[in-house]
């Protein structure tokens, strides 16, 4: 974990986070990464959803509260997300969450309903940034098993 | 039994024969070829069976030992005299420096975010990226944008801590060792490397760039140091057994086909120099 995001989760009282965390964190999350459709999402829309222009790039981003199934989608490419829980500390049995890519696959991106809010466009941001000219393939929707 | 020496202290015809096994191995258009090492990596970026086998979770050390020694073995086929070499980036952390010459690994990426413009891989030509999560056919490094490189009190730090691994034995686990090399916690030696590389090294594909595996040699190095201080045998791996949705000591290693135990002690294989 970067040195940043952890002095946000600091920050921004990663307590709050733990609303959203699963019975086997990464492992729970991971595995319905690439699936599209496959349990039905909430009707109404979450409010930290978002669909905007990143540098040239149309980046959208559609949160998942019940399931942590977030997508990402840019210029209209899907990208695999994966939520994981991270500790917030060794002296602390609480944990946050966090979304990692297929793209930004080592530099999880703290994500919550509070503070970090904004964490799932954060991601979107980092791997615009990290594509530069390039686009997504199919293969950045990995599928797992 | 092969002996694996740090990067910076290679002789010129020890990097020129591994550049040589990497890039017939590349060009392998059957069986286990190179592009098949970057699939698997991706393939167990999360959860296969029911198991994170190769990250997140105890099993990160010894999948990746494994990972590791199978492409040994498929660069010895091409020539035997290839031992995969180690980056020490604690003590080579300079963007030109060893491992990064033009001799070895190139260097970084046009405009500190593009291509790679000098040594063995640079250019498409040289080294196109068949399998990845992004367009580029040729390979990609954005160095000391992201991320950090360890220190060697870092190294320290982690070696000192007596624990495998605990429960709930994934990126959550709030000490032991394995999560603290890992990246789950701080220091972090594992993933901020991959960062500080970037490029394709920050990517579920990150194996497109040979870099990865000296990243991994290193790794697998400080498990190996930590296991020296420790013990080799297999009560010093956690956890021991019937954990479900979790690899114990006597489970197989998918896609190897081997157990946990049976890469805890490499040195009748290869060993550090």
């Amino acid at each position: 974990m970067t040195d940043i995001s952890r002095r946000d989760v600091f920050r921004h009282g990663a307590a709050a986070v733990l609303v959203t965390a699963t019975a086997f964190g990464y492992v729970t999350s991971s595995s319905s990464v690439g699936r599209t459709g496959s349990r039905e999402r909430s009707a109404a829309a979450d409010p930290r959803d978002f669909e905007e222009v990143y540098k040239g790039k149309k980046i959208k981003g559609e949160h998942d509260r019940a399931n942590g199934q977030h997508r990402v989608h840019i210029n209209g490419r899907k990208l695999g997300v994966a939520q994981v829980q991270l500790p917030v500390s060794p002296t602390s049995t609480e944990t946050f969450t966090a979304v990692i890519s297929t793209v930004n696959h080592f530099e999880p991106v703290p994500l919550d309903e509070t503070n970090n809010r904004d964490g799932l466009k954060k991601l979107a941001k980092i791997v615009v940034d990290q594509l530069g000219d390039q686009e997504l393939t199919r293969d950045a929707d990995h599928h797992h098993h | 039994m092969g002996t694996r020496k740090n990067a910076a202290a290679l002789t010129a015809a020890e990097k020129s024969n591994f550049v040589a096994a990497v890039k017939a191995l590349k060009a392998q258009t059957t069986g286990r070829n190179y592009d098949w090492f970057v699939r698997v990596h991706m393939n167990y970026f999360g959860t296969v069976d029911g198991h994170n086998y190769a990250h997140m979770s105890p099993s990160f050390l010894p999948w990746h030992r494994q990972f590791l020694l199978e492409l040994e073995n498929a660069l010895k086929g091409f020539n035997p005299a290839v031992d995969l070499p180690y980056w020490n980036w604690t003590a080579n952390r300079s963007t030109t420096g060893a491992p990064f010459t033009s001799d070895f690994m190139g260097g970084n990426g046009s405009g500190g975010n593009g291509s790679v413009t000098s040594g063995p891989f640079a250019g498409a030509a040289n080294w196109r990226i068949n399998v990845s999560a992004t367009s580029s056919t040729s390979l990609r490094r954005a160095m000391a944008q992201r991320g950090s490189l360890p220190t060697a009190s870092d190294v320290d730090g982690v070696m000192s801590v007596s624990t495998y691994d605990v429960s709930p034995w994934s990126s959550a686990s709030r000490s032991g060792m394995r999560n603290r090399l890992e990246g789950g916690l701080a220091p972090d030696l594992h993933g901020r490397v991959h960062n500080w590389i970037g490029g394709h090294m920050a990517q579920i594909d990150s194996p497109n760039d040979p870099v990865f595996f000296l990243h991994h040699c290193n790794i697998d190095r400080l498990w190996s140091r930590w296991q020296t201080s420790r013990g080799f045998d297999a009560g010093r791996y956690a956890p021991g057994g019937n954990v479900s949705n979790v690899v114990d000591v006597n489970e197989t290693l998918a896609p190897f086909g081997t157990t946990v135990s049976s890469t805890l002690d490499h040195r009748g294989t290869y060993t550090y120099a």
